[in-house]
């Protein structure tokens, strides 16, 4: 099994476990509770798969030609009931290839997020962010639809404050009809991100 | 609700505009990362050749033996090297050495002997312009090699494009009328041609006789590709599949090769190396095959200065703007099974 796939089981594997205390009975916050975070970190190139050119396949870690790269967004939600926030997040991310051109990504999504575990002091937070990317490369640049999985333990140091440490995949896909000559560049990208989230609820 | 739903069907519409701007990539952005090549800190302005084993090439800041961290003939604050040409046999080398305070450019020789000393030029004259293959010129001709020696006098040089051995010129002679030359081993081997105002971007011998000349064409915006012989500029042969890059090369990269006993010319395009069959050049309406995969997997999104042969048959040397050179062989039975190494 190829190693991307290992990592997207794995991260399924996590987040069902991350919600298994969904059954604890209490709960912290209300309907109407608002949380703001901003979150700041770094992005590991996870995998780029062709899937329209099996000669080429998959590829993954550093065979994807991405460097290590930098991830920031800043969000902003509302709790539709006890357990489930709705809301937006804008974010920037960047990579830079082997050929140190950079490649940025501009992700605008919607936000759910689901948090199973909530004690007052300590959050873990299950997000699930669907939209667009603007993608930009050397003197390539398109809209690409955007999706993300990350999970989110926090410790709350007040009633208002708290400091999380975020990760999961982003991934974003390239896509060309069956007539573009481009037909065979179609691709799926999944980026890493390990990013600290400071938290503002109130 | 009814309001919602529109508002989504909305949004939904945009999106799906705005990702129809996939189209307006200039590749696969995900396959120009994925095939993105190391990129070595140094600036090629072009692969000069080989003495013995070693490579040579041209950088910004001097001429480098293939594998050395700093140049063998340097740039200095005052005196830059602009071209140069190194003589295979005897591993000297011709510079065209300019210099920033007087603005004087003059052709100096380097030789192995001397441990690649700039010593005196070859002569008073200023040059504008100095080929891989060793011909220069200034306002009042075309020369060859460290004597000098005048091929073609009394021309004002418009624009050159090289491949290997052989030159391409386009001139004004001393009536103002727009020339043709061929330079080959510093003799004309083809002379006043009639010639027009039209800039070619590349240039690639078939034979002796006969050459390919690309040019864009404006009122379509695509590069077509034209025969060249000692009649003139015939019709127009073929048309490239994409634009030719050449933000710093002086033209477009191509080699032919032969292949199932057919003869092929690759030209490097925005991100594909363009294959045509040449075998026959009297057909007409010849197609153009974009090439991606085999040796154009790793060198297709860098730009290639030029590419020169090597001693063993299909297997040539290209030089690259930021990714120094890459072994190209192109001996395997399918064009598509080809590879490329960097050196």
């Amino acid at each position: 099994m190829k190693s991307s796939k290992k990592f997207i089981i794995a991260l399924v594997v996590l987040v069902l476990l991350a919600a298994a205390p969904a059954v604890a009975k209490s709960t912290y916050y209300f309907k109407g509770d608002q949380v703001f975070s901003i979150r700041a970190g770094v992005d590991f190139p996870g995998f780029i798969s062709f899937y329209n050119d099996p000669d080429r396949g998959t590829v993954t870690f550093w065979d994807t030609h991405l460097r290590l790269g930098g991830v920031a967004s800043i969000a902003y939600q509302g709790y539709i009931n006890e357990r489930l926030a709705l809301g937006g997040e804008l974010g920037y991310v960047f990579n830079y290839s082997r050929s140190n051109k950079i490649m940025t990504t501009v992700p605008l999504t919607a936000k759910l997020t689901f948090v199973p575990v909530q004690t007052g002091r300590f959050d873990l937070a299950a997000s699930l962010n669907l939209g667009g990317a603007f993608i930009r490369y050397d003197e390539g640049r398109f809209f690409s639809p955007y999706a993300s999985v990350t999970i989110t333990p926090t410790i709350f140091f007040n009633e208002n404050w708290g400091l999380g440490l975020e990760t999961g995949i982003m991934a974003t896909m390239e896509f060309y009809t069956r007539n573009s000559n481009k037909h065979d560049a179609s691709a799926f990208c999944g980026l890493l991100p390990v990013t600290l989230a400071l938290s503002y609820r109130h | 609700m009814k309001r919602n739903a529109t508002i989504l069907i909305a949004i939904a519409i945009v999106a799906i505009a705005l990702c129809a701007c996939n189209i307006d990539a200039t590749d696969g952005i995900y396959s120009e990362v994925a095939s993105s090549t190391e990129s070595k800190d140094v600036v090629m302005i072009s692969y000069l050749g080989t003495y013995g084993d070693e490579h040579y090439y041209l950088a910004d800041d001097g001429v480098y033996r293939n594998g050395s961290s700093s140049p063998l003939i340097a740039n200095s604050s005052s005196k830059i090297i602009r071209n140069a040409s190194l003589d295979e046999s005897t591993g000297n080398i011709l510079i065209l050495l300019q210099d920033r305070s007087t603005l004087k450019a003059q052709i100096h020789e380097c030789t192995a002997a001397d441990d690649y000393a700039i010593g005196s030029p070859i002569n008073d004259s200023n040059y504008t312009g100095l080929l891989v293959n060793g011909v220069f010129f200034n306002e009042s001709g075309i020369y060859y090699s460290p004597s000098a020696t005048s091929v073609v006098p009394d021309v004002k040089v418009q624009y050159y494009l090289e491949t290997e051995e052989y030159a391409f010129f386009s001139v004004k002679d001393s009536s103002n009328a727009y020339k043709h030359y061929v330079i080959k081993d510093g003799s004309a081997i083809i002379s006043d041609v009639e010639g027009s105002s039209t800039t070619y971007v590349g240039f690639q011998p078939l034979s002796d006789s006969t050459y390919v000349l690309i040019s864009y064409d404006s009122s379509k915006s695509v590069f077509n590709g034209y025969q060249f012989t000692s009649a003139g500029v015939g019709d127009k042969w073929f048309q490239l599949s994409s634009s030719i890059p050449y933000a710093y090369a002086s033209q477009a990269a191509s080699f032919c090769f032969t292949n199932d006993s057919k003869t092929y010319m690759a030209i490097k395009c925005r991100n594909y190396f363009d294959i045509i069959d040449v075998t026959d050049t009297a057909a007409t309406g010849i197609s153009v095959k974009p090439l991606s995969t085999g040796f154009a997997t790793d060198i297709r999104t860098t730009e290639v200065t030029n590419v020169k042969k090597t001693a063993t048959d299909n297997v040539f040397i290209a030089g690259t703007y930021d990714s120094l050179l890459y072994q190209i062989d192109m001996s395997a039975s399918e064009i598509e099974n080809s590879s490329a190494k960097q050196l």
